[in-house]
């Protein structure tokens, strides 16, 4: 009752600015709208042009993954560059994707930080440390990094290929509603 | 019908999670030996079985009181087409379409179960072909075979 009160009592004033009042306003609405409606657009468009390929990828690395893991001990090294990989990938991912799927991303991604050097931890570095680091007397691999050798290290690594074949197929089946939408 | 998709979506991804850890599980006892499997042949029995398939070998283990067969399907007569979703599907060639299936049997091979087709299944199989072809040993036989040839 009180916004009618209050057209009553623009129209009353003058007519033309009480026009030009209403129609900003509502310019203004419209206008939001638009630009959430713009930004889903983007979304779905970036969803689906790149996504699609960003996923593939993450199941090539789970594939390296998975047959590096037939001689674990002597395939260390390579085992630290797939995890390395893949992180570009999820980090790339993770801007894309909505809420629902951003979670498993990030829950990935903090597992395979454990076992790569990443931005991540030079941004948690403390100052001291990130000086060091800067001039080449601190290395992350001491600082954080864990050493894959060990059993229970070999399960994290089948976590991590169980989180990237379930993020893959949340993939699939995310760009299978999108569809729909 | 949105809500109604992510509800179903939700709900197909807790099922297929489970297929999936199992057939890790059962990847991860290959690759540590704790699960032995052997290459045998298809017999005519099971090629009659499958007559639109070509299966070059068959994979057999034992798993408690249950054994496993794992195999690679390869579909010659339902072609998928190169470009797909594509114009260009008209123009390209086209390929057969394979499907890796792995079914837990009782000691009659009375089929069981057939696991559904989870994204986990190729990494299994290779796992398997690793292990029965002995690539590792094989791997260190042609090292060592150079390291004497050289040292001669």
């Amino acid at each position: 009752m009180d916004i009618i009160n209050w057209l009553i009592e623009l129209f009353k004033r003058d007519v033309f600015t009480a026009i030009s009042n209403v129609s900003a306003i509502a310019g203004l609405i419209i206008s939001f709208f638009v630009l959430i409606r713009v930004k889903r657009i983007e979304r779905n468009y970036t969803f689906r042009i790149r996504v699609p390929a960003l996923s593939q990828g993450l199941y090539d690395q789970a594939q390296r993954l998975i047959n590096h893991l037939n001689d674990y001990q002597n395939e260390i090294q390579g085992i630290r560059e797939v995890l390395a990989e893949s992180r570009v990938y999820l980090e790339s991912l993770q801007e894309k994707v909505n809420r629902d799927t951003r979670k498993p991303v990030k829950v990935l991604l903090n597992e395979i930080y454990r076992y790569s050097e990443s931005h991540e931890q030079l941004n948690h570095l403390s100052y001291p440390k990130s000086f060091l680091y800067r001039i080449g007397l601190y290395h992350l691999r001491h600082a954080g990094l864990e050493e894959l050798k060990g059993e229970n290290k070999r399960d994290d690594i089948y976590r991590i290929y169980l989180n990237l074949l379930a993020l893959k197929r949340k993939l699939d089946i995310g760009q299978e509603d999108r569809r729909l939408d | 019908m949105a809500q109604e998709n992510k509800e179903l979506s939700s709900s197909a991804t807790a099922e297929s999670s489970k297929w999936l850890s199992a057939v890790i599980a059962l990847t991860k006892l290959t690759q540590t030996g704790n699960l032995r499997w052997r290459r045998t042949t298809p017999s005519e029995a099971f090629r009659t079985l499958k007559p639109e398939g070509e299966i070059e070998s068959v994979y057999m283990a034992e798993f408690k009181e249950l054994l496993l067969r794992l195999y690679e399907e390869i579909d010659i007569k339902a072609y998928e087409p190169f470009f797909k979703d594509s114009v260009l599907k008209v123009l390209g060639g086209r390929r057969p379409s394979s499907r890796i299936v792995l079914e837990m049997l009782s000691h009659n091979m009375e089929n069981l179960i057939t696991f559904p087709q989870v994204n986990a299944l190729p990494g299994l199989l290779s796992a398997v072909k690793y292990q029965v072809s002995d690539v590792k040993n094989v791997l260190e036989d042609i090292v060592k075979e150079a390291d004497l040839i050289e040292a001669e």
